[in-house]
């Protein structure tokens, strides 16, 4: 089968190390240091995808984005996601941040498709 | 949010052809589960939320609105006329009765109509309803009507740190000022060195005393002066006399020296009515009563020995010591001093020699008087408190008290009248406690008795208008009483009725003391006439000694014969009976003596068998001589059973010639001895005992030598008699007849 070799240029490439740094800075400003309060958790949530997604379109990437977050209190359950994706691998990407301090535990990921 | 990117595409990557690939399904986070966390949560159910339907508001005020109510009467003077009249308008209302007045029904309603009301008017007019029944009477029962009480008001505790008792307590005349001598009264107490101050408080203010006064040692009496209130007197624990005047500073104005003074603590002292108005006299337990004059204390003017022997000569050691002194404003001339003696002297001023002065003594209590004080509104009844009891007395009698109350089980400490009520009277108590009484309620209880604290009360003082009364404890506390107004205000009729009630009280004493009087005359007449006769009078107390020992000695005599003459009736009767016995045992007789009795008594048995139950005689058939008896002895007891009273009676009579004959024969004694025997026999075998029993009789003469020892056996055999006659009454069943066989069989061992 033909195989096209398409030179991709490092801008149009979801670059999963820039993603993920962006990803902790916005978690961390947004819910850092605080313990988990069940008033106030709805908030969290939407904010933390908020600035995600703010930080990651000042990337200036031609890429679609899509951010998931999860805040789960730290009560001994356990967590599993997984995700799969049909997508051009070359050119598109994702990313999970997993972040947690004494009381919680935000779960990030953001799927970056080229446009 | 908003985003905005503007971003940049080559149109020749427009439309490229995009490579799907799949990603397979990639583990994105997986945090596995910590148990240990969850130890840190607990799990709530249920969980308890509030929820409230309703608004909720910043401000909300809820009332109902007021409405006001009016209760009247109404007294229906016009009515019932139709609606559309109006009744002020003479016309229509003239129309409308002329119309009603054609109708059919008008004339039997007015009539029925009429009846009632006749009534009603006639009900009304001879009872008039609103009549005021008891208009004219007031508030007043014996006590007063609506709650007897005290209040404490204020309680003034001594600033000193080291608490001494308050001794005397003095109002001021205008009421507002209460002044509290302050001393230990202990004997020889062991802090001499105890402040000296007395103080004077203000009745309002219990935080800090009014004023303080600093005598050279501590007051025992304190007086203010009832026409001015700035002058006290007072009476030191050395009987030194004192007098300060408040404008002038703490410290006395004058003071008496100690020579001349009283040589105890000056327990009682008391402003004069007179002239100059600076006149006070003092009294001590040293025997003496001193007046002085205030303006020059250094030596007294006048003095009085409390020797109430009638001698020439007053002596300071034969005198009574004084500790409360008595006087009334109104009556200028006397004065009763109460003393440690329990007497109370009354004494006038005005005499000249120890006997005028001295008018009357009263013997009042069994210890120290604690008070005297006249009745305001009686001045000739006084009352005095001492020991356990506060005694009324009436100056006409000196015997005793008109009446007293009854010994409590507490020291009365001091007391007063009411200066309202005059028959109110107050006492202090050693346990703390102040009873109020009121002669005319009731006289054995107190009607309040008021708890003012725990250590005893000293003294006590009522206030001129009678509302406040102070009581001074032991340990330096005032307290102030607030009187209810039932205690204070007296009724209309009290005073009559206390008029009468004294008069009363005082005239049974008289009575009394006149036949006291006369009782003793009699006795002393008595003993005087008794070596001329010994039978004296039939009046108590004329009886000799002599006299009432002849009376007990009738009556022991009497006693005596009313024993003899009982027991020698007993005694008739038990012989009696003993003889009647000795005849029906003499009608049974066989055997000579004992041993003879062996031998016969089977054959008795064999006759008695004919008459008595088979079974009975067949238990009985054993051998040997004993067991003979005993079945005899059972035969007999079955037989006398079975047998009645006439059988035995009719033997007896059968036999008695037998038994006379025997008596004759002086062998009753011998005949006992075979009766021993013939008792068991059966009283139904008459001839045949008979003839046995005269030929025992016969045998019997030969042996007088057993005469002696057969009269103990027979005597024993009489109360054996007895006894079988009791066991025949409890024997019943045929089963028992052995057992009590073998008792009787026991006995009759014994004897034998």
């Amino acid at each position: 089968m033909l195989q096209f070799y398409v030179s991709v240029s490092v801008q149009t490439q979801f670059v999963v190390d820039e993603v993920s740094n962006v990803i902790k800075e916005a978690v961390e400003s947004t819910i850092g240091g605080n313990t988990y309060q069940q008033a106030k958790v709805n908030q969290w949530a939407s904010s933390v995808v908020e600035s995600c997604l703010g930080a990651l379109t000042k990337l200036q990437k031609p890429f679609k984005y899509i951010v998931t977050s999860v805040i789960m209190q730290k009560t001994g359950a356990g967590l599993h996601t997984a995700s799969s994706c049909y997508w051009d691998n070359s050119t598109d990407g994702s990313c999970t941040v997993r972040w947690e301090n004494k009381t919680m535990y935000c779960i990030v990921s953001v799927f970056g498709l080229a446009i | 949010m908003e985003f905005q990117y503007v971003y940049i595409k080559k149109r020749s990557e427009f439309g490229r052809q995009c490579f799907f690939t799949s990603e397979p399904g990639a583990l994105s986070c997986d945090i596995p589960p910590d148990p240990e966390l969850a130890a840190q949560f607990i799990h709530v159910n249920p969980v308890h939320r509030g929820t409230q339907v309703g608004c909720e508001m910043s401000e909300h005020e809820v009332s109902t609105d007021r409405a006001e109510f009016a209760t009247t009467g109404i007294n229906h003077a016009e009515g019932g006329w139709a609606r559309d009249i109006n009744p002020q308008d003479v016309e229509q209302t003239t129309r409308f009765k002329k119309k009603v007045e054609k109708d059919d029904m008008y004339m039997s309603s007015v009539l029925q109509l009429g009846a009632l009301m006749e009534h009603c008017i006639k009900q009304n007019n001879t009872l008039d309803m609103y009549e005021e029944y008891f208009g004219g009477q007031q508030d007043g029962g014996p006590a007063g009507e609506g709650a007897t009480g005290a209040k404490t008001v204020n309680v003034f505790r001594d600033p000193c740190p080291q608490r001494r008792a308050v001794s005397s307590l003095s109002w001021s005349p205008d009421a507002t000022r209460l002044a509290a001598a302050y001393t230990s009264l202990r004997f020889q107490s062991s802090a001499r060195d105890l402040p000296v101050q007395s103080f004077v408080w203000d009745v309002e203010n219990p935080s800090r005393p009014d004023y303080t006064l600093t005598p050279p040692d501590s007051l025992v009496s304190l007086e203010f002066n009832p026409k001015e209130s700035f002058v006290l007197a007072g009476g030191t624990y050395r009987g030194r006399v004192c007098v300060f005047d408040r404008r002038r500073g703490a410290l006395p104005v004058d003071l008496s020296p100690l020579e001349t003074g009283h040589a105890d603590p000056v327990y009682s002292t008391v402003w004069v009515n007179s002239k100059s108005g600076a006149e006070i006299f003092t009294a001590s337990t040293d025997g003496m009563v001193l007046w002085w004059d205030t303006r020059k204390l250094s030596e007294p003017i006048e003095s009085l020995i409390l020797d109430v022997n009638k001698t020439q000569e007053p002596s300071l050691r034969a005198a009574q010591g004084a500790t409360v002194l008595e006087y009334e404003t109104t009556i200028p001339t006397k004065f009763m001093i109460g003393t440690e003696q329990g007497t109370v002297i009354q004494c006038n001023r005005k005499g000249k020699t120890q006997t005028e002065k001295i008018a009357a003594v009263y013997q009042a209590h069994l210890g120290p008087v604690q008070q005297v004080q006249r009745n305001p509104a009686f001045l000739k009844n006084f009352i005095t408190i001492g020991d356990w009891s506060a005694k009324v007395w009436s100056e006409d009698c000196k015997e005793s008290a008109i009446f007293w109350t009854n010994p409590g089980e507490v020291r009365l400490t001091g007391g007063s009248w009411s200066p309202s009520r005059p028959s109110v009277f107050f006492t202090s108590k050693a346990d703390g406690t102040v009873d109020v009484w009121d002669v005319l309620y009731q006289q054995r209880l107190p009607v309040l008795t008021i708890q003012v604290g725990d250590s005893p009360l000293e003294t006590l003082r009522v206030q001129e208008a009678g509302a406040l009364l102070a009581a001074g404890s032991a340990d330096g506390q005032i307290t102030l009483l607030e009187l209810s107004d039932t205690l204070v205000n007296s009724g209309k009729n009290d005073r009559l009725v206390l008029t009468a009630m004294f008069e009363r009280e005082t005239r049974r004493e008289k009575i009394l003391e006149g036949k006291n009087r006369e009782a003793r005359l009699l006795k002393k007449m008595k003993e005087g006439n008794s070596a001329v006769s010994e039978r004296s009078s039939t009046i108590s107390p004329g009886l000799t000694a002599s006299a009432r020992l002849e009376k007990e000695q009738t009556e022991v005599e009497l006693i005596e014969d009313a024993q003899s003459t009982f027991f020698d009736t007993v005694c008739q009767v038990k012989s009696a009976r003993r003889d009647v016995q000795m005849s029906q045992m003499a009608e049974k007789g066989v055997v000579a003596d004992l041993d003879g009795a062996e031998f016969q008594a089977p054959d008795l048995a064999a006759a008695d068998d004919a008459d008595q139950p088979p079974d009975a005689v067949s238990g009985t058939a054993v051998p040997g001589s004993a067991s003979r008896q005993s079945a005899t002895k059972v035969s007999s007891t079955t037989g006398k059973r079975s047998s009645t009273i006439a059988k035995k009676s009719s033997t007896s009579a059968a036999t008695a010639d037998v038994s006379s004959t025997a008596a004759t024969k002086a062998s009753s004694t011998g005949a006992p001895a075979p009766e021993s025997e013939t008792e068991t026999t059966s009283p139904t075998d008459a001839t045949e005992t008979e003839t046995a029993g005269s030929s025992s009789l016969v045998t019997a003469v030969d042996d007088p030598a057993a005469l002696g020892r057969a009269l103990s056996v027979a005597e024993q055999i009489a109360r054996v008699v007895d006894s079988l006659e009791e066991a025949v009454d409890d024997l019943l069943d045929p089963t028992s007849e052995e057992t009590g066989a073998t008792e009787d069989q026991s006995t009759e061992q014994t004897e034998s």
